[in-house]
């Protein structure tokens, strides 16, 4: 139960809800609509599927690597601080006109970052398929639903607020990562 | 204007792409070692053995580093290793049943009874004026391992006056001095050393499974206790713990006498930096960027010990609950080890100096093979499932 919490909780950090709710946000700043959000649904649909099929054959992926798992940690932790600088930098994000495609678009690029592919990859193989996705799928839900609050209450108002809330969580993320490396170091 | 596609796939896609092959590169090369199969590590250790008896002299000590560029035979020579060496010949004897690796075995212990200083009720042997525990501690180990290869008891009081010396530089926490000078009569009370007490262990293992009732047990106790507790700091080892073969050995000799959760924690601990070398040697390519990376190949004697100990603590993990959850990785990691062994080995066609021996920068050291041995021996059994160290049939493989 504890680790399969903690796993949503770093899919949830690496997702990062503060930078999603920058993706979410409309470019004129008003506060998005529900059907706003909606309209995005398809891309957040699409990144659990792809990463649920990653930590579906994640094992196989670290065969055709030739990589132990404890090897493979030490590589995910790597990527996902990386990751998590480049969100406390804000690269890649900023508001969409959320009436076009593109907006689906950068949240599956976002979602589907090499730092949650890594993950999905590392908690595949390490707690297996149901636990990957359950937390998969329970920190994308929870990333989506905390960013959808955001932008539908405060819409891009606060956005220094929102900038520090999305630092810290990648720092959240950094620390994870960091925990996920001395795993790879100290396990067998 | 930039298309959308390029800002939004492009660049992300390049940078990502980037990123991960310089990760690939740096953090996560491929691990090239195979399963490998329990009859090719046997095989292995065979030919190991092979160079140690074709490297014997008549004395009984053994070819102590080979120079294969040089064909030359530094002089140097140090009598922990050659009680090491002589300790895996009698382990090939009571694995493998070879006899020739008894008889090269029972001259490398002649060379040892000569040397032994007796004073008080304790002895051991002796090179450049002192007795060092780690000497004791091997021979111990060798002669314990002859006792259950033969099933004699030719040398039980040599091993006991080998076990007293061992309690004589025992320290209160459980440590030990490290030698005797035989001249001064005295102790050397300043210097110590970092894998003695683990070498020790093992042996006070030994001599109570030889002798029960003896009471050695209360000392491996207290010497387990420092080993899993003091040592890494006693030692100041910079990121503990230790890769201690010797301590893996002893922990696994002792299982079967209940281990406290202390020593549990310390032999999951330790696993863990055993699989940590053997994965980061298994990256190892020996060529371009790798090369200038990670650093060339490191010798038998380092990559045996961290087989050594991975097959160690699987017999512990197989027979202690606490540790079972990490036994099939634990016998993977040595078979990966064993393996970089195998495929690392001078072809058996090559001279005598050369046959059977592992070379680093073109030197192979008698403890290349001493430690491979010992490695190869116990991973093939880890990979037939025999979690029994000792021979099956006393006397049998002798002869």
């Amino acid at each position: 139960m504890i680790d399969w919490l903690l796993a949503a909780l770093f899919f949830l950090a690496v997702f990062n809800p503060a930078a999603i709710a920058l993706l979410l946000a409309r470019a004129d700043g008003r506060p998005s609509s529900r059907d706003d959000v909606m309209r995005l649904l398809p891309a957040v649909v699409a990144a659990v599927v792809i990463l649920a099929l990653l930590a579906l054959v994640s094992e196989n992926v670290l065969d055709t690597l030739d990589l132990s798992l404890s090897t493979f940690q030490i590589a995910a932790g790597v990527v996902i601080i990386i990751g998590a600088l480049q969100a406390s930098l804000a690269l890649g994000l900023s508001p969409e006109d959320l009436s076009t495609g593109w907006a689906n678009v950068r949240l599956l690029i976002w979602m589907i970052s090499p730092a949650s592919l890594m993950l999905a990859l590392a908690f595949g193989a390490d707690e297996g398929f149901g636990v990957a996705v359950a937390s998969l799928v329970a920190g994308a839900v929870i990333a989506l639903a905390l960013a959808a609050a955001w932008v539908g209450w405060r819409g891009l108002a606060n956005r220094f607020l929102l900038d520090w809330l999305r630092r810290m969580i990648a720092a959240g993320a950094v620390v994870a990562a960091i925990d996920l490396v001395r795993q790879g170091v100290e396990n067998v | 204007m930039t298309h959308p596609a390029a800002r939004f796939l492009a660049l992300p896609l390049l940078i990502w792409a980037a990123v991960l092959g310089i990760v690939r590169v740096t953090v996560a090369p491929a691990e090239l070692c195979g399963p490998g199969s329990a009859e090719s590590f046997r095989d292995t250790a065979l030919d190991a053995a092979g160079w140690l008896k074709a490297n014997q002299f008549d004395d009984g000590s053994y070819v102590y580093i080979y120079d294969r560029d040089e064909d030359a035979l530094p002089d140097d020579y140090n009598i922990v290793r050659h009680a090491g060496v002589t300790m895996s010949l009698y382990q090939v004897a009571g694995r493998l049943g070879d006899a020739a690796s008894f008889e090269a075995a029972e001259r490398g212990t002649a060379y040892l009874i000569e040397n032994m200083h007796y004073h008080d009720d304790w002895g051991g042997p002796v090179e450049g004026g002192n007795i060092k525990v780690g000497t004791a501690a091997l021979m111990t180990i060798a002669l314990a391992e002859r006792r259950l290869l033969t099933g004699e008891d030719t040398y039980d009081d040599v091993m006991r006056a080998l076990g007293r010396f061992l309690l004589a530089q025992q320290k209160e926490d459980g440590g030990f001095y490290t030698k005797w000078f035989v001249e001064s009569e005295s102790m050397d009370l300043v210097s110590t050393s970092a894998y003695y007490p683990g070498e020790a262990l093992w042996a006070l293992a030994m001599l109570h499974e030889a002798f029960p009732g003896e009471g050695w047990d209360a000392a491996a106790w207290k010497a387990a206790d420092f080993v899993t507790l003091l040592r890494d700091d006693v030692e100041n080892v910079p990121y503990p713990p230790l890769n201690d073969h010797w301590a893996a050995y002893g922990m696994a000799e002792m299982v079967e006498w209940g281990l406290a959760d202390h020593h549990i924690d310390y032999a999951r601990r330790l696993a863990g930096r055993f699989s940590l070398f053997i994965r980061f040697e298994a990256q190892k390519t020996d060529e371009g960027l790798n090369l200038l990376l990670r650093g060339d190949s490191r010798n038998a004697s380092a990559l045996g010990t961290w087989v050594e100990g991975m097959a160690a603590l699987w017999r512990l993990a197989e027979s202690d609950e606490r540790m079972a959850d990490l036994a099939g990785d634990i016998r993977e990691q040595a078979a990966c080890g064993a393996d970089l062994l195998a495929r690392r080995q001078a072809e058996d066609d090559r001279p005598p100096r050369e046959a059977g021996a592992w070379f680093i920068h073109g030197r192979t050291r008698m403890d290349d093979q001493q430690h491979a041995i010992s490695g190869l021996i116990y991973t093939a059994d880890a990979l037939d499932g025999r979690v029994k160290r000792e021979p099956d049939v006393p006397g049998a493989n002798t002869r």
